[in-house]
């Protein structure tokens, strides 16, 4: 452990943790559960192509959300582009509205469905969409409302939903960070037109890449079918939209499939992982794991786990992903720069000013998680968080000094 | 033969699996698993992956190209290149391609303009193309068809006189050639495809290719959402990551690329040799002086000469367990939303309309033997010759119905 201000890996001391611990869930096993699925795969010569394990995993799927369909999807992002391009065609404006303390993805998904973001700030608590912003954005130009789940809460969902009702606009979740999550005892997937989820490795499920959409509406289900699969073959009654290849392959489906036995294990994991550093960060004044306000309304996968950087901590949100990085975790900043103001935004998406949003971006730090991260990994990081406060004083005062950081 | 021992009309069918017209080529098992398990191991799925780096190193030097930059698969290789080279307004395509050449160009948020082909070629002339040019054009997206280059030094003088960008969907052409040299190379940059139904297999994937750096650059940009100090700004982006898994199906089919290419040439001389006493059904040629991946075996059917249209042979067929297909057909002129566009609309395409009358492709690829090459024939050559009976059968139940 650290003893000295010079221990610190950032002044040139010896790395906490000798391998980069990763962000993300990274959740693969039982190996051979997967292998086994992977031969039936190559036993039928069937790797892609709405094959048989894409359609048990989109059983499966839509079990869990207790929904009656769910459509695989090469990923989310190809999912929520899909989604979006369909519901705009019966429509005629060309706005989607969207939190602006969101991924740096969800404008170019958007763009890339021919749609514009119209960016509307979020509730400080919960980090989701504010409802009264989002009465005041909608107008004739809006086709969709894009709502995201983040990591800790819901959100006001059901005022949304009430919301898009009355005005007849589509509400489509973002929901890849509430999956294993609850929200009054049920598991999301029913909600507004459409929801989204993510089978990247670094998600609860595992399926390398990969995505999910799932809906209560048969039409809309048998129109993306058609739309991921190039459009080929008619829904009666509807002009296709341009298709594209959205389709989700054998072997990604396979290793989704092989982990999600697994998952009430590994939610209870993650939630012993956060409760571990919860405790370890007790002593630290200013720094807070973001956990759900109502505790008894929803639950969490803690698939990611957000830390806010504030007053009284005598570190920046910044100055703690360069101590940390330094020390071998892999943290990074959470929505930061956020989705309305992201430096790789397309050119044709200008950036504007949030409050809230702008205000979460700069306090806002993802830390390690999944497999990678041990309970004595999370003691380490817990004990260092100490020695940085105990010596905030000559840490900030050498880290002032550029030539003493390594 | 007798009619009634065609699997439509109560026989038993040729074939007790089908027998698939896609490549489907699988690497041993065991090479395969333990890939796999490497993957597991490391804890590297995907986000540009060592496999799929060294699927990029060796894809561009199998084709002696500068950059390889591999895709989640050959649709979103041909979005991204749009993107990504920005083109805008009006892009010239043809309406003999498959679908996603022409819906890659929506999804990029450009209007494609569809054009006829040539029908010797298959793949527009540079006269066709220069009548499709508006003050809105930015670009001519063009297909090797069969693995057949579309490139010609008069399409190339056309794109240079009007500063048009000029990309190939080479989909079907991995390993094939113009004059001599790789396709991948030509253009400002071609798209591949590494789908199960291709030489090389990655279950889904694919590959832009190109030799000019900065674009290099931006497509890497566009493929994901990961910042690099390199990055050009202002890209449309998007999830277009091959994962792990997939390059590694990707790695271990392109290992065997050329034992699966002559075999694809020995399936392809066996149909060509069975098939040449058959009026009425003319194998497509491949040129001696290229290289292809004898991917597809096309057949053309003349129904005036062998008595039956190519749908009627392609039911009689299915009902057999050989599942044939027919590409491009529909032609794009006829397929919803490009049908109604105001671009195409009151144009003509009857070279791409007599293509997709007649055209069919045979099974291909690694679960199909010489010896069901020869069953197959022996089965087209039996069904040709009962044409008059399944002709006047269809008839009365026509009149019946």
């Amino acid at each position: 452990m650290k003893e000295t201000v010079e221990d610190l890996a950032i002044f040139g001391g010896r790395p906490l943790f000798s391998k980069t611990q990763s962000t993300g869930q990274l959740h693969a096993r039982p190996l051979e559960n997967f292998l086994s699925i992977v031969r039936e795969a190559y036993d039928a010569r069937r790797l892609t192509n709405d094959g048989p394990i894409v359609q048990r995993l989109e059983r499966t799927c839509a079990a869990l959300h207790g929904v009656p369909h769910c459509i695989a999807v090469t990923n989310a992002g190809i999912g929520i582009s899909m989604l979006l391009r369909e519901l705009a065609a019966t429509r005629n404006g060309v706005e989607v509205i969207v939190p602006g303390f969101s991924f740096r993805g969800l404008p170019h998904f958007i763009r890339s469905a021919g749609q514009t973001p119209r960016f509307v700030d979020v509730d400080v608590n919960t980090h989701t969409l504010d409802v009264v912003q989002v009465a005041k954005a909608i107008s004739p130009d809006t086709t969709a409302i894009l709502a995201v789940s983040s990591v800790h809460s819901f959100g006001s969902r059901d005022e949304l939903v009430r919301l898009a009702a009355q005005r007849g606009v589509p509400l489509v979740f973002d929901s890849v960070y509430a999956l294993g999550g609850q929200y009054y005892g049920r598991a999301p997937g029913a909600g507004g037109t459409a929801e989204v989820f993510s089978l990247h490795a670094t998600k609860l499920i595992n399926g390398f890449d990969g995505g999910y959409i799932t809906t209560t509406d048969a039409q809309l289900a048998l129109r993306l079918r058609s739309q991921r699969n190039f459009a080929l073959g008619s829904v009666a009654g509807w002009s296709p939209v341009a298709g594209l290849n959205g389709k989700l392959n054998e072997i990604h489906a396979a290793m989704a499939l092989a982990v999600l036995p697994e998952l009430p294990r590994v939610i209870d994991t993650n939630r012993e992982r956060f409760l571990k550093y919860k405790s370890e960060l007790a002593d630290c004044p200013g720094l807070r794991l973001l956990e759900s306000n109502k505790p008894e309304v929803e639950s969490s996968s803690h698939v990611l786990n957000v830390l806010e950087v504030g007053e009284p901590w005598p570190y920046s949100r910044n100055d703690m992903l360069r101590i940390l990085r330094a020390e071998g975790m892999g943290v990074r900043a959470h929505y930061s720069p956020p989705a309305s103001r992201a430096r790789m935004n397309p050119s044709d998406v200008p950036s504007i000013t949030l409050p809230v949003t702008d205000y979460l971006a700069e306090r806002s730090l993802q830390l390690p998680g999944g497999d990678g991260m041990s309970e004595r990994n999370v003691q380490d990081f817990g004990a260092l968080c100490g020695f940085l406060f105990r010596h905030s004083c000559d840490v900030s005062a050498m880290m002032a000094k550029p030539y003493a950081c390594k | 033969m007798r009619l009634q021992d065609l699997a439509a009309f109560g026989g038993q069918p040729l074939f007790s699996e089908l027998k698939h017209t896609a490549q489907m080529n699988l690497p041993e098992w065991s090479k395969l698993k333990n890939t796999l398990r490497g993957i597991v191991e490391r804890s590297y799925f995907t986000n540009h992956g060592p496999l799929v780096n060294q699927l990029e190193q060796e894809f561009a030097k199998a084709l002696g190209v500068r950059h390889a930059i591999c895709v989640s698969n050959g649709t979103s290789a041909l979005m991204i290149m749009c993107r990504a080279l920005g083109m805008r307004g009006e892009v010239i395509v043809p309406a003999f391609t498959f679908p996603a050449t022409v819906q890659a160009l929506t999804w990029a948020g450009v209007t494609p303009v569809l054009c006829d082909v040539h029908s010797q070629t298959q793949t527009p002339t540079a006269r066709q193309v220069e009548a499709c040019i508006t003050r809105r054009t930015t670009g001519v997206l063009l297909t090797h068809v069969w693995g057949q280059s579309a490139y010609s030094d008069d399409i190339q003088k056309l794109a240079d006189a009007y500063a048009l960008n000029l990309i190939f969907d080479a989909c079907q052409a991995i390993g094939c050639t113009h004059l001599g040299h790789q396709l991948g190379n030509f253009g400002k940059a071609e798209a591949f495809s590494f789908h199960a139904t291709k030489i090389v297999n990655a279950t889904e994937g694919g590959c832009i290719t190109t030799n000019d750096d900065h674009f290099a650059r931006c497509f890497r940009a566009a493929r994901s959402f990961h910042e690099t100090p390199d990055d050009p700004p202002g890209i449309l982006r998007m999830n277009g990551k091959m994962s792990e898994a997939q390059a590694a199906f990707a790695l271990l089919t392109l290992e065997e690329f050329e034992q699966n290419l002559t075999a694809n040439h020995d399936r392809y001389t066996a149909y060509c040799r069975e098939l040449s006493a058959l009026p009425g059904i003319v194998v497509g040629v491949y040129s001696d002086s290229e290289v292809n991946n004898y991917q597809y075996v096309n057949v053309y059917i003349e129904a005036e000469v062998c008595g039956l249209t190519r749908d009627e042979l392609f039911d009689l067929l299915a009902a057999e367990n050989i599942i044939c297909r027919r590409h491009f057909s529909p032609g794009m002129h006829r397929i919803p939303p490009y049908d109604s566009m105001p671009q195409q609309i009151g144009r003509t395409f009857p070279v791409t309309d007599r293509l997709c009358e007649r055209i069919m492709q045979l099974p291909n690829g690694q679960q199909v033997s010489i010896e069901d090459v020869t069953r197959i024939c022996g089965l087209l050559s039996e069904i040709i010759a009962l044409a008059p009976e399944i002709r006047a059968y269809h008839q009365s139940h026509q009149c019946l119905g």
